[in-house]
């Protein structure tokens, strides 16, 4: 295994040109490109449409030769098949097979990866509670919604517990629901130890995980830097309180005038969010358990990806050790420390008013009615926090588990 | 969207066809390898996009309909005819049938590139051989596990149903027993050995002087062709004139109730006005005390005869005499003054039993299995380069090169043998060897008519197209596909 300070992903001069049937010279898709991705980082790769996004991580999946300069990843050349079984990857558009269903196509993906079958069981399992189509599992894929669709490639780049994520426009598609969940997700997977490369044109998306960023344009790098120094304006100060009436305003101007020499730029009251509010509206529709064969909240995410392995897994890897030896080098070992859980146990634990005992594996099955406090009541400070947080909580189900029959599509 | 309640019995029924993927999957978690483990998970996936798209189920309908059509044949109306004919048309429409459907399977290769499946794919640790011989594996077992259905289709409806006709006649019955289902190997006469009678030939035209006037003599091709002379004279039997025929290496059941053939056919110089031959054929050697069995004859001429003689008139040393008289053995009938003639080596041949109709069926299928590795590899070759229309149709262009290729051999060939010259027979030339380079020979590989005939498909013929078609052929076309494959962008898409 490489040292850490080695970085995940390095690139040189990285060129691409596309050539047209003449051998001519076409496209530059990507121009002189260095790129350095260090362990652990989510880093955004930004730019418009056609700005050589794809094209850059096509070629760090060997999917793309480069025309010139190098790549390296995890130390090795893309085209190394070992390398990408470290390697979790989502393209810009779920390619799925629609004649499988969501199982199979889980399960297709995890036999790619060597993984014995117990192992597959269960992490599929665990990813379709995670992504929330636990019980559209056996629908033909093809019968999908492109958002549905996008969970199941979320799912399958996560089969393997990749040590490096390439998220091609993950939240293309995807419902405000799903793009808040997806950037929860991101935000975890990082918090664990993950590297993940994220391409995208939703600037909201990256500005709210991304550690470091670059900007594409025509192929060539225009800006880099970690996300927080890009934006920061040094020249504004931003200060919110409660409602101030005007006349308060006013002596907040002449103190500032008087004190400091400073104007007020700008006096406004905000409004909420559209997102805010759409997924305040769906967290009702959910309380208030209205039927969908769309996706259900999703759940937290699977203690195999990443950090520091529970007793349970423990055992069981041992276990499957035993049975099949080859298997073992088929996982890499978890990375990240044992506080990398907590953050996604953090927001679990919230919404599940009576305590579960710490042992205790990630609720796959919905939490008994009887548990739960109406919404309104646990609303915590943070409104924002507050909508996610309900979003992850599973519905009032039947409780023998079965579908409701009737749809609301 | 509502589902359906009765799902739940349709999932458990599904249950019982997939049992053999499920059991495969078993065994490759228990004891697969790297290799093994993608290898299957590719080719499992390619039999469920068959099944699923219900391609597989689609050629499974045409191919019962195909038996219901071939089995409903009359033939020249007699039981063995019938059973022939469904043997001959079952066979070839299988194999044909399932020759198209290797070639459409491959169009889930095409499809992967072009929706591009084949992104996800090719980021999972999947080296690009394995995924493309994972494909081929998948093809190459549909094809198989439709072969086998086919197969026992085939040899149930010959053995238990057709074969329970009842016959036209006891010929009819004998026939269908010992001559369709039944595997018998075919052994030609061994020649006369001439060379003393050339030897004194030659030295007498020598003595003659016959040779002086010859500029640029050769005594070898003299003495070969005298033994022409000699070999053709001998095979002329004129009227009131008999011939032994000796066979060795008649390795048969020589018990009593078993039986040995002759097989030949008789040329005439004049043909009488019925047409019919009448002579005597006598298996038997009293010398090594074997049974003697006689059988009068009257025969069309030019056509292929099968006479029976119980198997011990085989000596002990396996090897049989065959005693053939031109003499018109039916009192009352006139005999006729004509020379007749067995012409190359197969005019006068011994068949007996080496094995049975179902080890022939199987040797026969392994040989259609052969043609359809070949295929498939080919069509994965050209999926590998074009998109799917065009894929498909280089397949099947390849397919009917290698059906056509002794046709288009022999009609190049005579074309060139009738004075084609300068650049035409340079042109034909190159284009009868290239042929022979890009596609293999499949009517060198037919087993169909030996096995509609009882005549044995060989143990080693079957080696050999799996040698030539599986391991040169498909080998080849999949290690072209491979080159292809490794040097192209998978991410960019073929139109």
């Amino acid at each position: 295994m490489p040292s850490d300070d080695l970085p995940v992903i390095q690139t040189a001069g990285l060129t691409k040109i596309f050539k047209d049937f003449w051998w001519r010279n076409r496209v530059v898709a990507v121009d002189a490109l260095n790129l350095e991705i260090r362990r652990g980082e989510v880093f955004g790769l930004l730019g418009p449409n056609g700005s050589g996004k794809s094209t850059t991580i096509k070629m760090l999946l060997g999917l793309l030769y480069p025309t010139r300069g190098r790549i390296s990843v995890f130390g090795r050349a893309p085209t190394d098949v070992a390398v990408k079984s470290r390697i979790g990857f989502l393209p810009e558009e779920s390619y799925l097979y629609r004649f499988l269903n969501a199982r199979e196509t889980l399960d297709y993906y995890a036999r790619l990866f060597r993984l014995s079958g117990p192992i597959r069981q269960d992490r599929i399992d665990r990813l379709l509670g995670m992504v929330g189509l636990e019980h559209e599992a056996k629908r033909r894929v093809g019968e999908y919604s492109k958002g549905m669709a996008r969970r199941i490639g979320i799912a399958q780049a996560l089969i393997n517990d990749p040590e490096l994520l390439i998220l091609d426009e993950p939240t293309a598609g995807m419902d405000p629901i799903g793009t808040r969940q997806i950037k929860d997700l991101i935000r975890d997977l990082g918090k664990r130890g993950k590297t993940i490369l994220l391409s995208s044109h939703l600037l909201a998306d990256v500005e709210d995980v991304c550690d470091r960023v670059t900007i594409l344009y025509g192929g060539q790098q225009r800006a880099a830097g970690p996300t927080s120094e890009l934006l920061s304006q040094r020249d504004l100060t931003q200060i919110t309180t409660e409602k101030l009436p005007p006349e308060a305003v006013e002596e907040v101007r002449e103190l500032l005038q008087r004190t400091a020499g400073k104007r007020i730029l700008e006096v406004s009251s905000p409004s909420d969010k559209l997102e805010t509010f759409f997924l305040r509206i769906v967290a009702e529709a959910q309380a208030a358990n209205i039927t969908t064969s769309g996706v259900r909240a999703a759940g937290e995410l699977p203690d195999f990806l990443g950090g520091k392995p529970s007793a349970e897994q423990v055992i069981e890897s041992l276990v499957s050790a035993a049975r099949a030896p080859q298997r073992i080098e088929a996982e890499p070992a978890p990375t990240s420390k044992p506080a990398a859980q907590e953050p996604a146990r953090k927001v679990i634990e919230q919404l599940t008013s009576p305590p579960k005992p710490a042992a205790t594996p990630p609720p796959a099955k919905p939490a008994p009615a009887q548990e739960q406090t109406p919404e309104r009541e646990r609303k915590p400070v943070k409104a924002d926090r507050s909508v996610i947080d309900s979003l992850t909580k599973k519905p009032d189900r039947p409780k023998n588990g079965q579908t409701p029959e009737t749809s609301s599509d | 969207m509502a589902r359906p309640p009765k799902r739940r019995l349709t999932e458990t029924l599904a249950l019982v066809p997939t049992a053999p993927l499920r059991a495969v999957d078993f065994c490759v978690d228990a004891y697969g390898g790297r290799a093994l483990r993608c290898l299957w998970a590719v080719a499992r996936q390619t039999i469920a996009e068959a099944v699923r798209m219900k391609l597989a189920i689609f050629f499974l309908v045409l191919l019962v309909l195909t038996f219901w059509a071939a089995s409903r044949t009359e033939g020249d109306g007699t039981v063995s005819g019938r059973v022939q004919s469904f043997v001959t048309y079952s066979v070839t429409s299988a194999g044909v049938l399932l020759a198209v459907l290797s070639i459409f399977l491959s169009r889930s290769l095409s499809d992967e590139l072009q929706q591009r499946q084949i992104l996800m794919l090719m980021s999972k640790p999947l080296p690009r051989w394995q995924f493309l011989l994972g494909k081929w594996a998948g093809i190459v077992l549909l094809d198989a596990v439709l072969l086998a259905v086919t197969g026992l289709g085939v040899y149930l409806t010959a053995t238990q149903y057709l074969a329970r006709q009842t016959p036209l006649n006891d010929f009819d019955a004998g026939k269908l027993r010992f001559e369709v289902l039944t595997a018998r190997h075919a052994s030609p006469f061994v020649l006369p050995d001439f060379t003393r009678e050339v030897n004194t030939l030659y030295a007498r035209n020598l003595e003659e002087g016959v040779y002086d006037a010859i500029e640029d003599f050769a005594p070898l091709v003299e003495k070969d062709r005298l033994r022409k002379y000699l070999d053709g004279r001998w095979r002329n039997v004129p009227v009131g004139e008999e011939r032994y025929f000796e066979f060795a290496n008649v390795l048969c059941d020589r018990s009593e109730d078993s039986a040995i053939q002759i097989r030949y056919k008789a040329q005439a110089n004049r043909y009488p006005p019925d047409e019919i031959l009448r002579t005597q054929w006598i298996a038997g050697d009293r010398q090594k005390n074997t049974a003697i069995a006689a059988t009068p004859r009257r025969d069309v001429i030019g056509r292929y005869h099968t006479i029976a003689f119980p198997a011990d008139t085989v000596a002990p040393d396996h090897t049989l005499r065959v005693r053939f008289i031109n003499v018109n053995p039916y009192a009352g009938e006139p005999q006729y003054d004509n020379r007749l003639f067995f012409e190359g080596p197969r005019g006068v041949e011994v068949l007996f039993q080496v094995g049975t109709f179902g080890g022939n069926l199987v040797r026969a299928l392994v040989m259609v299995q052969c043609k359809l590795m070949f295929l498939a590899a080919v069509a994965l070759m050209f999926a590998t380069l074009f998109s799917f229309p065009v894929a498909c149709f280089c397949s099947f262009i390849t397919y009917l090169l290698a059906g056509m290729r002794q046709f288009i051999e022999d009609a190049l060939g005579s074309l060139e043998a009738k004075g084609a010259v300068g650049l035409a027979r340079a042109v034909i030339s190159v284009m009868v060897d290239a042929l022979g380079y890009v596609v293999p020979n499949f009517a060198r590989y037919n087993p169909v008519e030996l096995l509609a005939d009882g005549r044995n498909v060989t143990l080693a013929w079957a080696l050999q197209s799996v040698v030539y078609l599986v391991a040169i052929g498909a080998g080849v076309a999949l290690l072209i596909a491979c080159l292809f494959f490794y040097r192209r962008e998978v991410s960019e898409v073929s139109v």
